[in-house]
């Protein structure tokens, strides 16, 4: 999930694991770097805030479940994978893998997210 | 909060992909082994993840945040942060001092893809001052 180099990666302190349920995010500059943090039913999970196709303000764009193929060729809503919509150029990626919902050659950037003693952190 | 007037700065509605297409590597003509350790940190952990070259975040007067934030938690001793939970485009975002939210600022990506804070450095000093002083 994780694009950090192990060895050099530091964790980096973004909130209060208590303030988010299941469905929020959190947006939050450290080290001059801007993260969203989503807590999803599945745990944490870090996005950078700048979308991979030209730089928006990715994370602040709405969060919404994704059509699928239900298998008999009709689309179906399914809220368990969750989306964020790039409100620049209406990207999609998900939430918890970074992938591109469309284009698998396009992967929004990870980050690993620790939980200790009620607080949340990030490495890179 | 009021919104920075900048020349550059459009809601994301009129944004035009070509135009932005366009824009230039914004280190092209920079030497990056001239800029602070910090700043060069982050032109290679922008490049490393294959995202928009880095733009440092700035305040409403174009003065680098890094700076004034580092300077102000040297002074004071304290550590501040920008944060929003549940944040969409246009929200006031809030300052956080050792933990604490002090108040809101204003904050936008502005169309040449820099974080803007909406104010001053001048304001923004006097705002953790003041909030310190108070403590």
């Amino acid at each position: 999930m994780t694009t950090t180099d192990e060895l050099s990666a530091e964790e980096h302190h973004v909130g209060d694991a208590t303030d988010l349920d299941v469905g929020d995010h959190l947006l939050v500059e450290v080290n001059d770097i801007e993260i969203a943090v989503y807590c999803t039913k599945d745990g944490y999970f870090a996005l950078a805030n700048y979308c991979v196709h030209q730089g928006g303000p990715l994370c602040e764009g709405p969060v919404t479940g994704s059509l699928t193929n239900d298998g008999d060729g009709s689309l179906c809503y399914d809220d368990e994978n969750q989306v964020v919509r790039c409100p620049w150029h209406n990207w999609e990626f998900d939430v918890e893998t970074g992938e591109h919902l469309s284009r698998p050659q396009y992967n929004q950037p990870t980050y690993e997210v620790r939980e200790r003693d009620g607080e949340l952190y990030v490495r890179w | 909060m009021t919104r920075a007037a900048e020349n550059e700065d459009d809601t994301e509605a009129e944004i035009d992909p070509e135009r932005i297409r366009s824009r230039d590597d914004p280190y092209a003509d920079v030497d990056v082994s001239s800029l602070p350790e910090w700043w060069q940190q982050k032109i290679e952990h922008f490049r490393d993840r294959g995202i928009d070259p880095f733009r440092p975040p700035r305040f409403a007067d174009g003065t680098v945040t890094h700076d004034v934030v580092d300077g102000l938690e040297t002074e004071l001793e304290v550590e501040i942060s920008f944060r929003c939970k549940n944040g969409t485009v246009g929200d006031d975002w809030t300052v956080v001092v050792d933990g604490d939210p002090i108040g809101s600022i204003g904050r936008h990506r502005s169309r040449n893809r820099y974080t803007v804070y909406e104010l001053s450095a001048d304001e923004f000093r006097a705002l953790i001052n003041t909030t310190v002083a108070e403590e």
